[in-house]
């Protein structure tokens, strides 16, 4: 990657995560559960903000980091999802919860919350996070690839 | 719930997750068996468990097992913890292509799988290999040798051959490995032992030491050299039909899963997936099986048959023979991996081997065309020399090998850190391969499947199907004495 690219990527993920602390996120909020109308309003909002900020350069990322994702995790409303649940309305989604989806129980029925914290945390050590859960991927190190992917799968996202 | 009804009530709950499995194609929940074949029924309970047998695990060893039994009339639940069916293997996407992020490989030299492909109609799908436009060797110290697709023919077929040599006498019958005793003998004896005495060049010697990384999931002084020479006399004592035995042909109409598929729609066995299992516990009576939600099921009897590495995280109570818990803890070390490139531009057919310690250890074009460009598997057989989630290090080795090609995407399926494999293939390290036998060992009501339990092509598909076939003749004929013995239908 050149320079000029990275202080790109580097701008939008601080815009992303200037916009998420002006909308007052607190890391609590992935504690919370989405049963709260304010705290739910404000995940949305951080997803939101995510989008909104996202550079074409940052998406052209987030969809080459996606392909790692892609062969477990359908996008589209209704795509195939051959190895994990749908990733199609995950902003602000309670972990665990798609109605029948054969979760472990590592992973079932969580009190969190999808924020974009929270996903990025996970995404960084999925088995740390949740241990026992059956998402074999090991993790992405690279900050700003996970700010690329959690960017893409905003744009994608029915916000 | 420790339900001891027949049949488990049909709930809300239990709707969805069929619903939900059916929708995501993994899942296999049908008491209607394929087209005119209908099971057998099944017969009415002799006893108050949940179920006649319960098989742990989804893949090709526990689909066949459950099937094997599920005709028989035995009631049976199938417990997998993935959310999906396959194991080790699994039909994925990539970049609209379906691909098989596990173990692929069938082969008519193979008689289980074969037998099953025929069985539920499912044909080969070869992928190009043959015609070769390219082909790369990195050595060791990762100099690449752009060599000509003959030349790379040469070295590569001449030291399998030099290797292999003493496969005929020492495996006259592979499917009874230590017929001759000349095998235990050379147990100890490491793949990389045996090459060592072959004095081979250059490329003979890189060529064949990435073969045998690949197959070991490990540098080849940690693997069982007859282990190796075993596969080989199983293919025909054959250079070529061994490489096509490995490389050349997938299973067609639906991949691996379509097959798994069919013959766990054959059994109609109960499925639940996303069931992780904690303990097994048997007594006098029963097998009882808890998963980490809590749920327990009984049944007369149990089939294990995930990967060997797993059994570490299931309690068994009473506990696993010592030569079981031995072979656990030492035999197998498969550090292999899985990933997919695609490329903007048609790199044509290629073949490359990049010798230990080089991560990659094998690269093969699986289609190419001037619209769509290039996309080659790579199978890793130490996933542990490179991170795979790091696109700039997966890029800098493939801009070394392929320098004007650009790269579209990646993907990887890591079988060493998934919790539910721990290793990718099955491989013996020196000195266990004479031991496989006492995984395979019935222990009370307890019986055992899975590759690494196989007779014949234990890193395989078709040992998996066969252990599965062994395991559920097992379970028949111990079920069938308890049953004349306590005079019960």
């Amino acid at each position: 990657m050149t320079g000029l690219k990275q202080t790109a990527l580097f701008r939008s993920l601080l815009a992303a995560v200037t916009l998420w602390l002006i909308a007052g996120c607190s890391a609590d909020l992935i504690e919370e559960t989405a049963s709260n109308p304010l705290e739910t309003k404000q995940v949305t909002a951080d997803w939101i903000a995510v989008k909104q900020s996202a550079t074409d350069s940052t998406l052209e990322r987030g969809q080459r980091m996606f392909q790692m994702c892609a062969g477990c995790h359908g996008l589209a409303e209704g795509e195939f999802s051959p190895g994990g649940p749908s990733l199609y309305g995950v902003a602000g989604r309670n972990v665990g919860s798609i109605d029948g989806f054969p979760y472990t129980q590592a992973m079932a029925n969580k009190p969190e919350v999808w924020s974009v914290e929270h996903m990025n945390t996970f995404i960084a050590a999925p088995q740390s996070v949740y241990p026992g859960t059956s998402m074999a991927y090991t993790g992405l190190n690279n900050p700003e690839d996970r700010a690329a992917l959690i960017a893409f799968i905003a744009s994608k996202s029915p916000l | 719930m420790n339900n001891q009804d027949s049949k488990p009530p049909i709930t809300r709950r239990s709707v969805l997750m069929a619903a939900a499995a059916v929708s995501a194609g993994t899942a296999l929940q049908s008491c209607a068996p394929p087209g005119d074949q209908p099971i057998a029924k099944q017969t009415p309970k002799s006893h108050d468990l949940d179920f006649d047998v319960i098989v742990i695990g989804g893949g090709f060893a526990g689909v066949t097992a459950a099937r094997e039994l599920g005709v028989e009339g035995k009631r049976v639940l199938l417990l997998e913890a993935r959310p999906r069916l396959g194991g080790r293997t699994f039909t994925g996407n990539f970049q609209g292509k379906k691909v098989e992020f596990g173990g692929s490989a069938v082969h008519w030299i193979q008689p289980h799988v074969f037998a099953e492909m025929q069985r539920y109609g499912k044909g080969f799908e070869e992928v190009p290999l043959v015609d070769l436009d390219a082909t790369n060797v990195m050595l060791s110290s990762g100099e690449i040798k752009r060599i000509s697709p003959s030349e790379f023919g040469e070295a590569y077929d001449s030291a399998r051959i030099a290797f292999c040599a003493g496969s005929k006498e020492l495996f006259p019958r592979p499917y009874s490995p230590f017929f001759k005793p000349g095998v235990l003998e050379l147990s100890n004896v490491s793949a990389a032992d045996h090459m060592e005495s072959l004095g081979l060049n250059e490329l003979q010697k890189a060529t064949l030491n990435a073969e045998l990384t690949l197959y070991g999931g490990a540098p080849p002084d940690e693997f069982s050299y007859t282990s190796f020479l075993k596969i080989y006399a199983l293919a025909a004592w054959d250079y070529y039909v061994f490489s096509d035995s490995e490389k050349r042909y997938k299973i067609s109409d639906g991949g691996t899963l379509g097959l798994c598929q069919a013959i766990l729609d054959h059994s109609g066995a109960e499925v639940r997936l996303g069931k992780v299992v904690a303990k097994v516990h048997q007594d006098q009576n029963a097998i009882r099986v808890e998963t980490t939600d809590g749920q327990t099921v009984s049944a007369k009897a149990a089939v294990i048959t995930v990967p060997t590495k797993v059994y570490d995280d299931i309690d068994f109570t009473p506990g696993l023979s010592n030569e079981k818990r031995e072979f656990i803890a030492n035999a197998e070390m498969c550090d292999g991996a899985c990933l997919f490139v695609r490329f903007k531009q048609n790199l044509g057919n290629t073949f490359s081997f990049c010798d230990d310690p080089n991560p990659f250890t094998a690269i093969q074009t699986e289609y190419f065309d001037d619209d769509f460009g290039t996309i080659v598997k790579v199978t890793l057989g130490r996933q542990s020399l490179i991170d795979l989630n790091d696109h700039d290090a997966v890029s800098a080795v493939m801009k070394r090998l392929f320098p004007k090609a650009e790269i579209e995407a990646i993907s990887s399926y890591n079988w060493a850190t998934d919790p539910f494999s721990r290793q990718a293939w099955p491989s013996y390290r020196v000195g266990w391969f004479s031991k496989y036998k006492e995984m395979a060992k019935p222990e009370g009501r307890l019986f055992f499947a899975g590759g690494a339990t196989a007779d014949g092509w234990h890193a395989y598909i078709d040992g998996a199907v066969e252990s599965g076939i062994r395991a559920g003749r097992e379970v028949r004929q111990a079920l069938a004495e308890e049953s004349a013995s306590t005079g019960a239908s």
